[in-house]
């Protein structure tokens, strides 16, 4: 199947950045400065400043990437679907949550941080806003042997060629819980902290912008570079 | 423009699930044909005395297990897996259990606020993955988690037929095991999403959900994948759709426009006209918002045509994750027994509902079952099942 990679953008402590800039994202330690919701939603996206950090770090790349592909209108419904990997999802609303329910025997839990304890809100909450109609679903990042976003990417692939969505976004976001300060670096997650998503959609005839041709055979996602084929194992090697 | 791929018919070559109502679906069955329920009141898992809600569908013997050393949801898992055949090495297994880390997050908590194992050692979904795949003695690590609230199954299996039906996978295992847990309940308690009394899908006066504990594992594969394996052909999954609504994070849309366009989708894929379904079984949770978005959707898609629709869900309770994977046996029983369960706890269906869901067990001689399954986030899934 070919593919056609429209936009991309990408959120670190290493910076931010997008497919069409042709920058690379850097997987830098330590949490990503992000972007005022009022520079990134239009009309405002109400909540984003309230929301935990991997709602806020999903919705922020999502709506960037969106911009870099020319599809960031809002008003009306597109079959416009979103993937997303992650290792510890939402573990940080997790815990906060519960411990809202600890007191008075849970009488007093909250309702909006338990909404936030499904990984797949961040997508609802893209889809809401952007009148996204496609699949939204959320899949694991493996500990090892997986390219970042691999399990992503491989998905909404498999989407498009299944006729599931004519766009899908692919990504990855990790806010993993911040450990106090006093804590030493040997109890710390190394995960690094940041959000990529990148905006495919199958080829067409039509001469609509493409930033970059790709190709899916047997599995496997390849783009083409020279005369050489080259298999994309992450979302790093898109841009 | 890319031509389309031929296709390869996908089969269900075994399904397993472990609910309140049994330890099997040989047994699951017989109680929803009888009209029975599992809903009781939570005895000794947690505390509601706090709380509006007191009921759950539990598996008693859960209880006895003390997590963190006993885990209840790999017990769970466990006897679920315990109740499938011996599969194809090569198998791929996607894991949808959506709430998995509830009983770590639980455990850890307790009355410290800064577990230190939640930022050294956090609960991963491929931590119940992998051990699938030792388990089962599957040679292969590679494998899916999918989290999509609370149609991960249901999507498992789309996502698992599609690599079949692509000719990427020969048998793919899709499972899922979630519980009742303090972690659940108290948050849809303080949504008060559950039923003061007991879930009565589709009644007139039906007012929340119950939570109940579940597990599921259903195999796809080729036909020759699995008759080369000695694997039966159960039915096949022909058809599969999935679409978000666009409308609200936890409030389904009310012209159902999410559903529709998954179901249509999934007719699409079976190439089949909404003529050709002869049952539908309902995610049917019980809420008065789904179950009328439901209804909304099913006279959009088959207009007045009336025919057998039902849930499981006042018998076994909401299953979160593994509820579309336990509902897919479930229409499988129904293809091959050509009738579908009473909806346990209707008593007074509503309009819309009248001549379609109902207290009693219903004739299927024919056609195909639809089963869909929506959840937070917006996003809706439907399966078609049509007899092997």
């Amino acid at each position: 199947m070919k593919l056609t990679l429209t936009g991309g953008a990408w959120i670190t402590a290493g910076g931010r950045g997008l497919l069409s800039d042709g920058s690379k994202p850097l997987l830098a330690p330590g949490e990503p400065l992000l972007p005022r919701g009022k520079d990134l939603f239009d009309p405002p996206l109400a909540r984003y400043g309230r929301f935990d950090r991997y709602t806020r770090l999903g919705c922020a790349a999502v709506a960037l990437a969106l911009r870099d592909a020319g599809l960031a209108e809002t008003g009306r419904k597109r079959p416009i679907g979103i993937v997303s990997a992650s290792r510890t999802e939402c573990l940080e609303t997790d815990l906060a949550y519960y411990r809202t329910t600890l007191e008075n025997g849970g009488a007093f839990a909250s309702p909006n941080l338990f909404c936030y304890t499904q990984p797949g809100i961040v997508l609802g909450e893209c889809a809401v806003h952007f009148g996204l109609t496609g699949p939204t679903l959320c899949v694991g990042q493996p500990l090892t042997g997986s390219g970042l976003g691999a399990s992503a990417l491989d998905t909404a692939c498999r989407l498009l060629e299944a006729g599931q969505a004519e766009t899908m976004l692919a990504g990855w976001i990790e806010a993993p819980p911040v450990a106090p300060d006093d804590w030493p670096q040997s109890e710390r997650l190394v995960f690094p902290t940041g959000a990529i998503f990148v905006v495919l959609r199958p080829e067409t005839d039509s001469a609509e912008p493409a930033q970059q041709a790709l190709f899916r055979e047997n599995g496997t996602l390849w783009k083409t570079t020279g005369d050489r084929r080259v298999p994309i194992q992450s979302l790093l090697d898109l841009f | 423009m890319n031509a389309s791929p031929e296709k390869h018919p996908v089969c269900i070559g075994a399904a397993t699930a472990v609910t309140a109502l049994g330890p099997s679906l040989d047994t699951l069955w017989p109680a929803l044909l009888e009209g029975r329920s599992a809903i009781g009141p939570i005895a000794t898992r947690f505390s509601t005395e706090s709380l509006s809600f007191h009921e759950a569908a539990c598996i008693p013997d859960l209880d006895s297990l003390s997590p963190p050393k006993q885990s209840r949801t790999v017990e769970l898992l466990n006897r679920c897996l315990e109740g499938l055949p011996a599969l194809p090495s090569q198998t791929f297994v996607i894991w949808t259990g959506v709430k998995g880390d509830a009983e770590y997050v639980e455990t850890l908590s307790g009355s410290d606020a800064t577990p230190r194992e939640a930022f050294t050692h956090p609960w991963l979904p491929e931590h119940y993955r992998r051990p699938v795949c030792e388990r089962l003695g599957l040679q292969t690590e590679d494998g899916l988690e999918l989290n999509a609230a609370c149609a991960s199954s249901t999507i498992g299996l789309a996502l698992g037929a599609q690599m079949i039906a692509l000719g990427e996978r020969d048998t793919v295992l899709v499972c899922a095991a979630d519980l009742a847990s303090r972690f659940t309940f108290t948050g849809f308690s303080v949504l008060k999403a559950l039923s003061p009394t007991r879930c009565r899908p589709f009644d007139a006066y039906r007012d929340g959900l119950s939570l109940g504990d579940g597990a599921a594992a259903v195999l796809l594969g080729r036909e020759e994948a699995l008759r080369s394996h000695g694997l039966p052909v159960l039915g096949r999954l022909t058809g599969w759709g999935i679409a978000n609504d666009a409308n609200h994070i936890t409030g389904p849309a009310r012209d159902g426009c999410g559903l529709i366009a998954a179901i249509q989708r999934a007719l699409d894929e079976a190439q089949l006209s909404p003529d050709a379904l002869g049952a539908f079984c309902a995610h049917g949770t019980g809420t008065p918002y789904n179950d009328a978005m439901e209804l909304t959707a099913l006279e959009s898609v088959f207009g007045e045509r009336r025919f057998p629709l039902f849930s499981i869900k006042g018998a076994i309770g909401h299953t979160l994750g593994a509820g579309g994977a336990i509902e897919v046996g479930v229409c499988l029983k129904a293809l091959a027994e050509r009738c579908v369960p009473p909806t346990t706890g209707l008593e007074h269906p509503e309009p819309r509902a009248e001549g379609r869901a109902c207290g009693k067990t219903q004739d299927f001689p024919n056609g195909a079952i639809l089963t869909t399954n929506s959840g937070f986030g917006g996003i809706n899934a439907a399966l078609i099942l049509e007899r092997a």
